[in-house]
């Protein structure tokens, strides 16, 4: 084989290499442009549209074209998915109202660094306003000081920096509240136990989200307020507890483990905090023989699948944690720049579907059905039932605990 | 895919951008990097399409986005993005060079990062400098140590290191970030001079020290010595053990220094900092800016143009809008297509 | 006296070194967990845990073996669940999602063979930027973290009648593998070629071994094992997120080593990785019973599998432990 010969060969190798490579990009492209109801990525975002458009949810229209940037933190957690798309169509929606709109969004890879950066690059980008969801709170408080300086008006999205709004540009939050989840599942949780034994009292094995994020620590420190300052309970004793990752496949070993280390009798409730955590508690538990747990395991995201199977009696409660922050986020955007004054606050209001507080389950059922019509996973905003499925229980941060403190281990025997 | 007009429409009254600078100063870095090459390129050719690449790059970013040229903000995210990746490539190289590779320079990050915030916190800001130290150059020792006596791959010996240094970093505070309300230390990471933070000058400072180190010194030779064949090098009565010693320590202090670095930015300390992502960009970076993994070729400012070129990249990214998600598969097959382009400049060559 | 200084004692010790000190180890943690953790529920738990990554660890021993590294397992086995989860989800049945998926990953290996064989470019390097490419698709193609639970029902359906049968489905499985390719590996002409091209590859190329068509090959069968991998992923755990799969990449290197397969090529059994991902599993699932606190669970894992390679490194002689140019 003459050395020409070989170059080519050698060539028509890396061609070959070249379109392989572009053929496994082309059948991830079209396998994602498959969605769950037909050929098309924004398949669930649509039907949202039609739904929420049709429903009259009120949309301010934009007095001129805005340039809205919005950093997000990071992508790691299947919730986030949601979140960033709702952002996308929303601001699909907004860019036909009025004078439209022009978004530009950047992911951080949950590096804080990088979002500062990402949020340098977007400020000089001219926008009208940032739109910004914080991977973590303390580290992302210069953005405020380059928003004064770059005289751009901050947003912050379901997470908070630490500075408070309404200094500065920092216009609003409009956050979740965290504490308030923690304590309403601790509230929810000592109900259920007192249900089961009579009285406040069990074991709990508990399934975290990833350690140390915020919404973790915010949580763990509601659930230890509820349970050890604003009330006295002793007897609910929370024997172990691990971070599952808010991924089934890391929470499933871990409910295995669980399960051979307290065997029957031991153990009253599995506490995971995350729906997509809990579906493989039920199968194992059902696998391992203890069908005693059934029907006491809790979550959190309310998403659809997990729903049904509170609804079955599988799974006790779930408290919503909705990734739906496009509307709010784009309609205190467009209205502060249209030139009204806002609230320095705006909580997101968070459901909690049980099913033996008596009337929640036919909501339940409902809101199942009204999402499987609608293509969605997690149920929206638009099927309201707020005042029903709010858990009366008090918000924001609890005295006792500043950020910086170590993280309460709630009632976890040693 | 949608290409963003520059245009940006101001309110009247409204600055969005403040203090144009009359030059770019990254971009006059870039420039007088390149020229540097240009003039004294001498073997490895990949240089120069890396030079004409980030022309071409720099071009389409001008024409598209004329405020790259002025803007201080887009200036700053340029170095705020550079400096951190900039000094773990230096280090990166530096082990690479020698013909090994470092894995735990991410992990150290995000150790160097949470421990000094947490010793502030507790014990006062000044022993942070010595503590966060100590800790990062006994990981490097570490990772010198059982290369050099135990013989271990480098590989291994780095992933051990990485390894110890994410177990501890996630038990200082379990995983959480620690705030900071230190003045001096914020002060630090706004000050700037003209556009160029103070932070970068440290970076600047190093990349031109460490030039010069390893192409006019006796311990810079001795070190392509050892990359080039160890046991040529040996024979000739260079001390291996300890170059290679010496490598994996400046890379592990150079970490550090990018742990302190990043806590000045966020005034906080980030255990999830660095990590994985970090290391990975550092090789591709080093890789793109010529260094070859198995050692002996390659500088410094080759590796500095290839960190330059691959935040250049990333802003463009950023700019045309697309999806952030497709930022790793920008990156794979930027790494894949340059190597590929330096592997078959050579077998032209020979 | 006389047995400790004759030979064999010594070099039996140095074969069997890991088995020796896997045995050690399973006794003191039965010791130190009072016998619980001995029963069969939580055996059968662990082993049909630990599939997943043994099967991805005879993937990545086959490679290693060859003298080469893939970087991208961990990541090919996420992009084959989120393009199953798309395709089955759009209605396409389970086997088709299989098979498109199964193309999919078949695909990369190729590029991943093709750049390891035709170029001179290190398998890291490679394997970095398919891993990074098939990440990012990953993410791209999955919309929602999604619970599938489809493939679990029909298997546990299925294996019905034997008690377990469900659970010990993956184990068979992963026994199936393990013999076919240790067959490979020992018994044919491949392997002994893909030992030959791992210990040293200039004299291989001049014997005649193909040293192109083995690399490539090598690749072509991690992809294979990848996608089987993935499929007992699937069915033994049903659930996609994002982050899927990131934590098995280290481990897959680390179990080989522990085990004790030279990092370099061309020495080393199957059998030694699949012991090393026994031990990774079992640790963990110790660390789990005895109830180590969640904060310094990472920090003693990372230890412990830090001293692991350490030991199982030093154990090999120092001549093998690197490779001079």
């Amino acid at each position: 084989m003459s050395e020409k010969e070989v170059t080519r060969r050698g060539y028509l190798k890396y061609a070959g290499a070249g379109i392989a490579a572009i053929a496994v990009a082309g059948v991830g492209y079209y396998a994602g442009r498959m969605g769950p109801a037909g050929p098309t990525v924004t398949t669930v975002t649509e039907t949202v549209a039609t739904t929420e458009a049709t429903a009259g949810l009120p949309m301010t229209a934009p007095k001129r074209r805005y340039k809205i940037v919005f950093s997000n933190g990071e992508m790691a957690d299947p919730w986030r998915y949601v979140f960033v798309q709702d952002m996308e169509n929303w601001s699909k929606k907004y860019r036909e109202m009025g004078a439209g709109i022009d978004f530009i969004w950047t992911n951080a890879l949950s590096d804080s660094a990088k979002q500062l950066a990402d949020c340098e690059t977007l400020l000089a980008m001219g926008p009208d306003a940032l739109i910004l969801s914080p991977y973590e709170s303390a580290p992302l408080d210069p953005v405020l000081d380059k928003c004064n300086e770059a005289n751009v008006p901050l947003f912050c999205i379901d997470r908070e920096i630490s500075r408070k709004p309404g200094t500065g540009m920092y216009i609003q939050a409009i956050i979740m509240d965290w504490f308030y989840s923690g304590r309403a599942r601790a509230k929810l949780l000592v109900d259920l136990l007192t249900q089961k034994n009579g009285e406040p009292k069990g074991n709990v094995v508990e399934i975290d989200g990833t350690l140390g994020s915020s919404p973790c620590v915010e949580y763990s420190v509601g659930i230890e307020d509820y349970l050890a300052h604003m009330n006295d309970f002793k007897d609910i004793r929370i024997l172990d507890s691990r971070p599952g990752d808010w991924d089934g496949a890391k929470a499933q070993p871990i409910i295995e483990d669980f399960l051979t280390r307290f065997p029957k009798g031991e153990l009253d409730a599995i506490f995971s905090h995350g729906d997509i955590m809990s579906l493989p508690c039920v199968d194992t538990a059902k696998r391992m023989g203890r069908d005693e747990l059934l029907g006491y395991i809790t979550g959190q995201d309310c998403y659809v699948p997990w729903l049904e199977k509170v609804s079955s009696g599988e799974g006790a409660f779930s408290v919503e944690c909705p990734p739906y922050f496009g509307y709010a986020a784009f309609e205190s955007v467009i209205q502060y720049l249209n030139g009204e004054t806002l609230p320095t606050k705006k909580l997101i209001p968070q459901r909690c579907y049980t099913n033996w507080i008596p009337g929640q389950k036919e909501i339940l059922d409902e809101h199942i059905a009204a999402c499987k019509a609608q293509g969605l996973d997690y149920p929206n905003t638009e099927m309201g039932n707020y005042e029903e499925l709010i858990v009366d229980v008090p918000e924001e941060k609890p005295d006792w605990w500043n950020y910086g403190d170590p993280v309460p281990s709630s009632n976890l025997v040693k | 895919m949608e290409l963003r007009r520059s245009c940006s429409k101001l309110k009247p009254g409204q600055v969005a951008i403040s203090n144009l600078t009359p030059l770019n100063p990254f971009l006059f870095l870039m420039i007088l990097l390149s020229a540097h090459r240009i003039f004294r390129a001498k073997d490895f050719l990949l240089k120069h399409n890396l030079i004409i690449a980030l022309a071409i790059l720099v071009s389409l970013m001008i024409v598209l986005f004329p405020e790259f040229l002025f803007s201080k903000g887009i200036l700053l995210s340029f170095f705020h993005m550079c400096t951190i990746l900039g000094i773990l490539v230096i280090g990166q190289s530096i082990v690479l060079i020698i013909g090994g590779i470092d894995l735990s320079n991410g992990s150290i990050v995000g150790l160097a990062s949470i421990l000094g915030a947490w010793v502030a916190l507790s014990h006062g800001v000044s022993i942070i400098l010595v503590v966060t130290f100590l800790a990062c150059v006994s990981l490097g020792t570490l990772s010198g140590l059982l290369i050099t006596r135990a013989s271990f791959p480098p590989l291994i010996a780095t992933l051990v290191s990485m390894s110890i240094a994410e177990g501890l970093t996630l038990t200082v505070t379990g995983g959480a970030p620690l705030a900071l309300n230190n003045d001096a230390l914020s002060w630090f990471g706004v000050a700037n001079v003209g556009g160029v933070p103070v932070y970068s000058m440290i970076w600047i400072g190093i990349v031109i020290s460490l030039y010069v180190v390893l192409s006019k010194t006796v311990f810079g030779r001795h070190l392509y010595a050892v990359g080039g064949s160890e046991r040529t090098s040996f024979v000739c009565g260079v001390d291996t053990s300890r170059i290679k010693m010496m490598a994996y320590m400046i890379s592990a202090v150079l970490a550090w220094l990018g742990g302190l670095i990043y806590v000045c930015y966020t005034a906080s300390g980030c255990p999830r900092a660095g990590g994985f992502l970090y290391m990975l960009d550092s090789i591709s970076a080093s890789v793109i800016g010529g260094l070859s993994l198995y050692g002996g070729r390659g500088n410094i400012l080759d590796a500095t143009l290839g960190t330059m070129f691959f935040a250049l990249l990333y802003m463009m990214v950023i700019f045309l809008n697309i999806s952030p998600v497709l930022d790793a598969a920008f990156r794979g097959i930027l790494l894949l297509v340059v190597v590929l382009y330096a592997f078959m400049k050579e077998k032209r060559k020979s | 006296m006389s047995l400790l200084s004759n030979g064999k004692l010594k070099s039996f010790v140095q074969e069997y070194d890991i088995l020796l000190m896997f045995a050690a180890f399973l006794v003191a943690i039965t010791a130190i967990t009072g016998g619980s953790w001995l029963s069969v529920g939580n055996i059968v738990n662990v082993v049909s845990r630990v599939a997943v990554l043994g099967i991805l660890s005879i993937a990545q021993c086959a490679v290693i073996l060859s003298g080469q590294m893939d970087l991208s397992v961990s990541s090919c086995l996420a992009l084959f669940c989120s393009i199953y989860s798309v395709v089955f989800l759009g209605g396409y049945g389970i086997v088709v999602a299989l098979t498109i998926s199964s193309v999919a990953i078949l695909l990369i290996g190729l590029v991943n063979g093709m750049f390891a064989s035709r170029t001179t470019i290190p398998a890291f390097v490679v394997t970095l930027g398919t891993m990074m490419i098939a990440h990012s698709m990953h993410l791209y193609v999955l919309k929602v973290a999604r619970y599938l639970p489809q493939i679990q029902n029909a298997i546990y359906e299925f294996m019905k009648p034997i008690p377990k049968g469900g659970e010990l489905f993956a184990v068979f499985i992963w026994i199936a593998v393990f013999l076919v390719v240790s067959f490979m590996l020992s018994s044919t002409r491949f392997g002994r070629y893909v030992y030959a091209v791992g210990g040293n590859e200039k004299v291989s190329f001049y014997t005649g071994v193909p040293v192109r068509k083995i690399k490539f090959l090598v690749y072509m069968l991690s992809s294979a094992l990848v996608c089987v991998a993935s499929f007992v992923f699937l069915y033994k755990f049903a659930n996609i997120a994002p982050g899927t799969g990131e934590w098995y990449l280290l481990d897959t290197i680390a179990a080989p080593i522990i085990g004790g397969v030279y990092l370099f090529g061309g020495r080393g059994k199957l059998w030694k990785a699949v012991m090393g991902a026994l031990f990774l599993e079992i640790l963990i699932n110790f660390l789990r019973l005895v109830g180590v606190d969640p904060y310094i669970f990472s920090a003693i894992k990372g230890t412990i599998i830090a001293i692991g390679v350490i030991v199982s490194i030093l154990l090999t002689p120092s001549y093998l432990r690197t490779r001079t140019r």
